[in-house]
C-alpha cells in the first residue's frame, strides 16, 4: 500500500512539473517572451525574425555557396549565438566570423547585423534589414 | 509547412521500421510485445540507413531521393526473400489503461510544442540541424565543409544518424523545414515511451507500477524535454537506445538478445559520441553474460561463443570503423575532446554538479542518476547497472580529461541535466523493476509469462537454466 502510494505521489509530483512547464512554454509562445542570453533564443521572437529578415535579404543579392563574413555588435557570447544562428539561417553559404583568420582570403561578402564594417576592403552592397551587406574585394 | 511535407515527416520513422522488420528473425523476441517490436525495427531500420547511407559517401554517390526510395526497396524486397522471417507476430497491446493514456497525452504536449519551434534545442540551430542542412544540399555527408577551420563549433567529429535522418527527411519533403524535423523528436518520444512500457512488462512489473511507472515516465521526461528545450537534439536517441536495451539485458542472453544488443550499440554509436561508449559497454556486458558463463557454471562451446560475440559486436562495429576512418582521414578529431586526467578538478566538479543537479526543468528527477550503482545489488537488474555506471564513469572522465572542462562550472552545467536525459529514462523503468519485485533478488530471468521459447533444443533441456540471469 505505501509503495503504491509513494508511486502515485511521484506521478503527482512529475505531473505538478509537466503542467508547469506546458504553462511556462504556452505563455512564452503566445506573447513570443524575450529569452534571458543568447542560449536560449527561439524561433518566433525579436532576436531572431529581426536576424532572419536581414539574412532573407542578403542572400537574394549573394550566390549561393559563397563564403561569407559575418559579424554584429554584441558582447562575444551574443556575437557567437547570432553567428551561429546566421549560419543555420544561411545554410547555402559557408558563413564564417570576421574575425577568423580565413575571412581575409575566403570571403567575397560581409553582412554586419546592427552594425557597420569600416575597412578598406568592404564596399557597401545594399542595407539590409537592420544591417548592411558589404563586398569583399580580393587582397591586393 | 504544408500537412503533406508533414506526412511524410511521419512516415519517415514507419518506413524506417519496415525496413528494420525484414531483420525479425535476429530482432524479434517470441515474448516481445508489438509496439516494442516495432520501436527495435525503427533501430534497425536506422542503422541500415546509416549503414546504405555511409556507402554512398564512400563511392561518391549523391542521396537522390529516388535512389534512396529504390534501394530502401531493393533492400526490403531482397531481404524478404533470402532472410528468414521471424516469430509470430503480436497483437496489439489490449491492456491499456490510464498510464498510457497520461503517456499519450504527454506525448502529444510536447509534440505540439515541439512543432512551433519553441522548444527547439540550441544545438539544433548550433549544429544538428545545420549539418543535416548542408548534408540535404550537398546530397551527402559534407566533409570538405566539416572540415574547415571554423566549423570546429559543429562538432565535425561526431557521428552522423541524426543530421542524416534530418536531411533524408529534407529530401523526401523537398526541403529542409524545421517542423519536419521536430516531429522526429516526437517520434523519438513515443519510441522510447514503447521501449520504456516494455520493459515494464518484461521486467514483471505488476498492472499498478507498469501504468503509474509509464505515466511517470512520460510526464518526467516530457516535462524536461519542454523545459530545458530539447527538440532536435540527439540525446534522444541515446535516452532511445538505453530504454531499448532494457528488455533485452533484463532477459537471459539468448540469440535475439545479443542481435537487440548489437543493433541499439550500432544505432547509439552512430547517434553521437557519448553513443560510442554506451555501445562499447552495452556489447561487452552482453559478451561478459555469455562467456563467463551463468551461475550454475555453464558455458557456450567456442563456435556458439563465436556467433554470439559476431552477433552483438558486429553492427557496432559497421557503424564505428567507417566513422572512425572518415573522421581522422578529414582530420575532424577536436584537440578539446580530449587532455591529461586533471583530479585537481574534482572540487569544482562536485560543485557544478551539485549545482546542476537542481536544474529547474528536472524538478528533481535528475537525482535518479546515480541510482544505477544502487541498482548493482540487484541480480536481474546487474547487467543493466553496470553498463549505466560504466557510462556514468565515462561522463565524469571526460569531465576530469576534457580541455574544454577548463571552465569546469560552465562545462558542467552546459551539459550535465542533458547527458542526465540520455540515462534517466531507462534507469526509471529498471528501478521501477526492481521496486516491483521487492528489492529482492528473487526474480532471476524472464517470468514465466514472458519467457520465450527455447532456441535450440539443447537449451529446452536445460530448463530453467535458460531462465538465470548470468550477471
Amino acid at each position: 500500500m505505501l509503495k503504491r502510494l509513494a508511486l502515485v505521489l511521484l506521478v503527482a509530483w512529475a505531473a505538478a512539473g509537466f503542467l508547469q512547464e506546458v504553462n511556462q512554454a504556452v505563455a512564452g509562445y503566445d506573447d513570443r517572451a524575450p529569452q534571458r542570453g543568447p542560449w536560449a533564443w527561439r524561433f518566433g521572437t525579436a532576436e531572431t525574425e529581426d536576424l532572419t529578415r536581414c539574412l532573407e535579404a542578403a542572400q537574394r543579392l549573394m550566390p549561393a555557396g559563397s563564403t561569407v563574413a559575418f559579424t554584429s555588435e554584441d558582447h562575444p557570447e551574443i556575437q557567437f549565438a547570432r553567428w551561429r544562428w546566421a549560419a543555420y539561417l544561411l545554410p547555402a553559404y559557408d558563413v564564417i566570423p570576421v574575425s577568423d583568420p580565413a575571412t581575409g582570403t575566403l570571403a567575397r561578402y560581409a553582412i554586419a547585423y546592427r552594425t557597420k564594417i569600416d575597412h578598406p576592403r568592404a564596399e557597401l552592397m545594399s542595407i539590409l534589414p537592420h544591417g548592411w551587406l558589404y563586398r569583399v574585394k580580393p587582397p591586393q | 509547412m504544408s500537412g503533406t511535407a508533414l506526412l511524410v515527416a511521419a512516415a519517415v520513422p514507419a518506413l524506417l521500421a519496415l525496413l528494420g522488420s525484414r531483420l525479425a528473425a535476429g530482432l524479434a523476441a517470441p515474448g516481445d510485445g508489438a509496439l516494442y517490436r516495432a520501436t527495435v525495427y525503427v533501430l534497425g531500420g536506422a542503422v541500415v540507413l546509416h549503414i546504405l547511407l555511409t556507402q554512398l559517401d564512400f563511392a561518391r554517390i549523391p542521396w537522390h531521393p529516388l535512389l534512396l526510395v529504390l534501394l530502401g526497396l531493393a533492400l526490403y524486397v531482397l531481404a524478404g526473400r533470402f532472410l528468414p522471417r521471424g516469430p509470430e507476430r503480436p497483437g496489439l497491446p489490449s491492456d491499456l489503461g490510464w498510464g498510457d493514456g497520461i503517456a499519450l497525452f504527454a506525448l502529444a504536449v510536447f509534440l505540439l510544442i515541439a512543432l512551433t519551434g519553441w522548444i527547439t534545442f540550441n544545438d539544433f540551430i548550433f549544429h544538428w540541424g545545420i549539418k543535416g542542412e548542408r548534408f540535404h544540399a550537398a546530397r551527402g555527408t559534407d566533409y570538405a565543409y566539416l572540415a574547415r577551420g571554423w566549423n570546429w563549433v559543429l562538432h565535425p567529429d561526431y557521428p552522423n544518424l541524426l543530421p542524416e535522418i534530418y536531411a533524408v527527411t529534407a529530401l523526401l519533403t523537398g526541403r529542409f523545414e524545421m517542423p519536419a524535423m521536430m516531429l522526429q523528436a516526437g517520434a523519438f518520444f513515443a519510441l522510447l515511451l514503447a521501449a520504456a512500457r516494455e520493459g515494464l512488462r518484461q521486467g514483471g512489473a505488476d498492472r499498478f507500477t507498469r501504468q503509474t511507472g509509464l505515466a511517470l515516465i512520460a510526464l518526467a521526461i516530457g516535462t524536461f524535454g519542454i523545459g530545458y528545450m530539447t527538440a532536435g537534439g540527439a540525446d534522444w536517441l541515446l535516452a532511445l537506445a538505453l530504454t531499448v536495451a532494457v528488455p533485452p539485458l533484463l532477459r537471459p542472453p539468448d540469440r535475439v538478445g545479443d542481435f537487440q544488443i548489437g543493433v541499439i550499440a550500432a544505432f547509439a554509436a552512430a547517434a553521437k559520441m557519448e553513443g560510442v561508449p554506451l555501445a562499447a559497454f552495452l556489447v561487452l556486458v552482453q559478451w561478459a553474460r555469455r562467456f563467463l558463463g551463468n551461475t550454475f557454471g555453464e558455458r557456450p562451446a567456442l563456435g556458439e561463443a563465436v556467433h554470439a560475440a559476431l552477433r552483438t559486436g558486429l553492427p557496432a562495429a559497421v557503424v564505428v570503423l567507417p566513422w572512425l576512418g572518415r573522421t581522422i582521414h578529414h582530420h575532424l578529431f577536436l584537440a578539446l575532446n580530449s587532455g591529461p586526467f586533471t583530479l585537481s578538478r574534482a572540487p569544482g566538479i562536485l560543485a557544478a554538479v551539485l549545482e546542476a543537479l537542481q536544474t529547474a526543468a528536472w524538478h528533481g528527477f535528475l537525482w535518479a542518476m546515480f541510482l544505477p550503482p544502487l541498482l548493482l545489488l540487484h541480480r536481474r537488474a546487474r547487467p543493466f547497472a553496470i553498463v549505466t555506471t560504466l557510462q556514468l564513469l565515462f561522463y565524469f572522465y571526460v569531465y576530469f580529461t576534457s580541455a574544454s572542462a577548463d571552465q569546469i562550472r560552465v562545462f558542467v552545467l552546459s551539459n550535465f541535466a542533458r547527458l542526465g536525459f540520455q540515462v534517466i529514462p531507462a534507469i526509471l523503468v529498471m528501478v521501477l523493476v526492481v521496486w516491483g519485485s521487492g528489492w529482492k533478488a528473487k526474480g532471476r530471468g524472464t517470468v514465466p509469462a514472458l519467457s520465450t521459447a527455447p532456441e535450440d533444443p539443447a537449451s529446452a533441456q536445460r530448463g530453467v537454466l535458460t531462465t538465470t540471469a548470468l550477471l
